[in-house]
């Protein structure tokens, strides 16, 4: 199952919706998308209501998402599912995502 | 505790002894001596009461006898000058003249008128009759010169006639003297009292001592008082009879005359205003202690009205006492002096005899230190004839039989050393015969199998075998050889040979136990027979052949379930007779299964109360074990054999062997690249989901397969090409997944975990994946072998 990349822009904000799996094959996926738009975004919003799961892959690109925003603006992640959560808790990531739940 | 030696214990004893025998007769000899100075006291008191008595009374009635003679002198004269009185005419009459200085020192009857007015004349006729006394007198007066002085009688009408040799001292010569008498205590006494008085004492006017008069009254014819006959009498040397007694220091008698006055000798000048002053005046007799400490014995001289006394001081009386209390300090002293002495000497002599007693003893002591060294030659030198020379002799003689007998031991026990050691080497043997290897195959991951044999002391019967008889066949033997030692351990040896050889030949279990039985039973003439569990296990369907020839059933655990004896027909054991044909069953072992079998050693293990161990013991140890490898498992059923039995010896081998089958795993082999994942996740998927395992679970397994696989594509080969494997097999309710690649040998379990408390900024994103594993899965393991990488993971579904 392959990932689906949504995104919606307004002004300097940047929603991007997350459909399927975030794994080590689809990573780059997102990891090339992001290093396109997000340029000049001051507000990021992932939004994983679809998202089945993540791996370590993805969670290498979230970190590498959330160190820039870290630099010119915010970055939110919303409607998680449970495995996702856990999976942010396991590795400490809830500390460092802003997670919307 | 403390020691109390032989040695100490005599001179103790010894020294108690002496002691209490000093202390009781030092103290009943002071006892005695303080009694009898206590009675003398007593007796010394009462008998100088006594002496004082007699004393008081005798000397009281020689001074009423020796004034008793004046009295009745001079009575003899009043009565005779009343005779002269009533028969004047029967008389001559004799002149009487006054004092003439010619009759100085001649006795004489001599004048002295009373006074002027008197005129010789007028009373010459009276004088001169009473003229005729100088008869009368001189004898008297003869036999007692020098205490009678002189004799005179005084008359109412003036005159006195004295009868003297004091002449001389008349200083008138020849003319008439004058002297007024009629005041005299002399004569008023006699003149009131109308009868013998004695005056006071006075001190004779001539110088020559203590003097006293008696005197009588006389009566005319008509018995009217007329005058009083006296004499002077000189009591000095009565006195001096009286008093003069010789009763002790400070001791005398004294004499109290009527008026009170004491007439004590010369140079004791004494008062009497004590307590017995009283009764001494009033002329009582008696002896009384008074207040001043002296004791006074009284009595009254009848005739004078005198009381004689004798005072003694008690300390005079008690001297001896006081003497005697000085002999008792110094009879302690002496005792104490003498107790000093003696015990000194006892010790002395106490601590001779002691070391002369111990040091036999201590010497022999050292001797059986010696000896119990171990120097059987050695020998006590005492030859005293006593009972410790006695004990000498018998040590001696304990030595000598000691070093036979060790001699017979030492020559027994080579023998019987030997014995062992070739048993122990039998033993060795017999053991180095099973196989030893655990866990065996440990390649193969369909089953984990361990067996343990714990030998009873002696060499035993027991045997365990398992064996591969090709890939995909695991054979299994349980055995127990009828009998112990040598023999048993023989027939022990060919029946696993045989079984193992004509098990490694191909044939069902009850054809090789066929064939084993009649190999066994030629020339079996000791009667050795064997049981036998077979069974040989298919490795990849689980299904297991068993023949069992009169041995225990085995226990079976089913995935998730209880261990529980599986109960089968038997066949006899293998050896009871020829041409025996051999029950088989097969069941099947589906993976995460167990199988327990073992010897009657293990339901047979006795404690000291002769239970018995038990299946029923057996099968709760092994229900006591959850997901535990096999090793494991025989080592908890050990220890509860060991627990029950406790201090009891173990009668039989104790053989046991677990089997725990996993099944072979279905395998995906792959190209270790990341476009291979979903090729492996669809594998995997497809198995979990066959087992309905529930989505969240497959996610987590579907993270976890990823994150290691990604792994192996990326590192494994160091950019290489290779292959992995991806197993996945069900074990009772959990999943198993284990992944093999030949790469580079690499355990990801020991690298450290990551940090997942730092921030965004500082957080390394390598680790995270198998972080993740580790968290999500139920176990975790790696293993490297056969130049592989083995990691295997389990999740609960």
């Amino acid at each position: 199952m392959a990932l689906s990349i949504t995104k919606a822009s307004s002004s300097s904000s940047l929603t991007i919706t997350l459909d399927g799996r975030l794994d080590t094959t689809t990573a780059p996926q997102l990891e090339a998308e992001l290093n396109t738009s997000i340029n000049g975004v001051k507000d990021l919003v992932f939004d994983m209501a679809s998202l089945a799961y993540v791996s370590s892959a993805g969670l290498r690109v979230l970190l590498k998402a959330q160190k820039i925003m870290n630099k010119q603006g915010k970055m939110t992640i919303k409607n998680a599912g449970q495995e996702i959560l856990e999976i942010f808790e396991v590795t400490g990531f809830d500390e460092i995502l802003n997670i919307e739940k | 505790m403390k020691r109390y030696p032989i040695r100490s214990k005599v001179q103790r004893m010894v020294l108690a002894i002496s002691f209490a025998a000093l202390v009781i007769t030092s103290a009943a000899g002071i006892i005695s001596m303080l009694l009898i100075r206590s009675d003398s006291e007593k007796a010394l008191i009462q008998q100088t009461e006594q002496n004082l008595r007699t004393i008081t009374t005798s000397k009281a009635e020689l001074a009423d006898s020796e004034l008793g003679k004046y009295s009745d002198y001079v009575q003899n004269f009043a009565d005779y000058i009343h005779d002269l009185y009533e028969n004047p005419s029967g008389y001559v009459p004799h002149e009487v003249l006054p004092p003439k200085e010619e009759n100085a020192g001649v006795f004489i009857i001599q004048r002295t008128l009373r006074d002027k007015n008197t005129s010789i004349d007028s009373v010459k006729d009276e004088l001169f009759l009473l003229g005729n006394l100088e008869q009368v007198w001189a004898p008297v007066l003869m036999s007692n010169k020098g205490v009678i002085t002189t004799i005179y009688a005084g008359t109412e009408s003036g005159f006195l006639a004295s009868y003297d040799d004091q002449s001389d001292l008349s200083a008138e010569n020849g003319r008439d003297t004058y002297y007024d008498y009629s005041g005299s205590a002399w004569y008023t006494r006699a003149k009131e009292t109308g009868r013998v008085c004695f005056t006071d004492i006075y001190q004779d006017s001539y110088g020559r001592g203590m003097m006293i008069s008696c005197a009588a009254p006389f009566y005319d014819a008509g018995n009217n008082f007329s005058g009083v006959v006296c004499m002077d009498i000189l009591i000095s040397d009565l006195h001096k009879a009286i008093v003069d007694i010789d009763i002790g220091e400070n001791s005398f008698a004294f004499l109290v005359d009527g008026a009170g006055k004491i007439i004590s000798p010369s140079g004791r000048d004494m008062t009497l205003d004590n307590s017995a002053a009283v009764d001494i005046l009033a002329g009582k007799t008696g002896v009384s202690l008074a207040d001043d400490d002296i004791y006074y014995a009284y009595t009254p001289i009848k005739s004078t009205g005198w009381k004689f006394c004798v005072r003694i001081p008690e300390s005079v009386i008690l001297f001896p006492v006081h003497l005697m209390d000085q002999n008792v300090v110094f009879t302690i002293i002496l005792f104490l002096a003498a107790f000093v002495i003696i015990i000194l000497i006892v010790a002395f002599v106490a601590r001779k005899f002691s070391k002369r007693l111990t040091t036999p003893i201590i010497a022999l002591g050292h001797d059986a230190e010696e000896i119990s060294a171990g120097n059987l030659d050695h020998r006590a030198e005492i030859h005293s004839n006593d009972e410790i020379g006695d004990l000498a002799k018998n040590f001696n003689d304990m030595a000598a039989s000691l070093k036979d007998y060790i001699k017979n031991l030492a020559a027994v026990t080579a023998e019987k050393e030997r014995i062992g050691a070739e048993l122990n080497v039998a033993t060795q043997i017999q053991a180095d015969m099973l196989p030893r290897i655990m866990p065996p195959y440990s390649d193969n991951e369909a089953f984990d199998l361990y067996a343990s044999m714990n030998p009873a002391k002696e060499v035993g019967g027991d045997f365990y075998d398992f064996f591969l008889i090709d890939d995909n066949h695991l054979a299994m033997v349980m055995a127990d050889v009828s009998g112990k030692g040598v023999p048993a351990a023989l027939f022990m040896v060919i029946a696993k040979t045989l079984i193992k050889n004509r098990a490694m030949m191909g044939g069902t279990p009850g054809e090789i136990l066929a064939y084993v039985n009649n190999q066994l039973c030629e020339g079996n003439e000791a009667e050795l027979f064997v049981t036998v569990w077979l069974g040989i296990l298919d490795l990849s369907t689980g299904t297991v052949k068993v023949s069992n020839a009169g041995h225990e059933y085995p226990a079976i655990c089913r995935a998730g379930g209880k261990y529980e004896l599986m109960i089968t027909k038997h066949s006899p054991a293998l050896a009871t007779m020829e041409g025996l044909k051999f029950r088989e069953h097969e069941f099947v072992l589906n993976p995460g299964d167990d199988l327990y079998i073992y010897t009657d050693g293990v339901p047979e293990a006795t404690n000291i109360h002769d239970e018995l161990y038990g299946t029923d013991r057996m099968l709760a140890a092994l229900n006591a074990t959850t997901n535990d490898t096999s090793s494991k498992v025989l080592a908890a059923v050990k220890k509860s054999v060991d627990d029950f039995t406790g201090e009891a010896p173990q009668f039989d081998d104790i053989t046991m062997l677990c089997l725990q089958y996993f099944g072979k795993p279905e395998t995906l082999t792959i190209d270790a690249k990341t476009e291979r994942l979903d090729d492996v996740l669809d594998f995997v998927d497809a198995r979990l989901e066959g087992w309905e395992c529930p989505m969240k679970t497959i996610t987590q397994i579907n993270i976890a397969v990823e994150e290691i696989f990604v792994n192996i594509a990326h590192y494994a080969y160091a950019g290489g090409e290779g292959e992995a494997a991806i197993g996945i097999r069900r074990l009772g309710d959990e999943a198993e997944i284990i992944f093999t690649d030949s790469g580079t040998p690499y355990n990801p379990l020991e690298r450290e975990d990551p940090d997942v408390t730092l921030s965004a900024e500082e957080r390394q994103i390598g680790g995270l994946g198998i972080y993740i594993v580790k968290k999500s899965m139920d176990a975790v393991s790696y293993k490297y072998s056969s130049n592989k990488n083995i990691l295997t993971i389990r999740k609960r579904i």
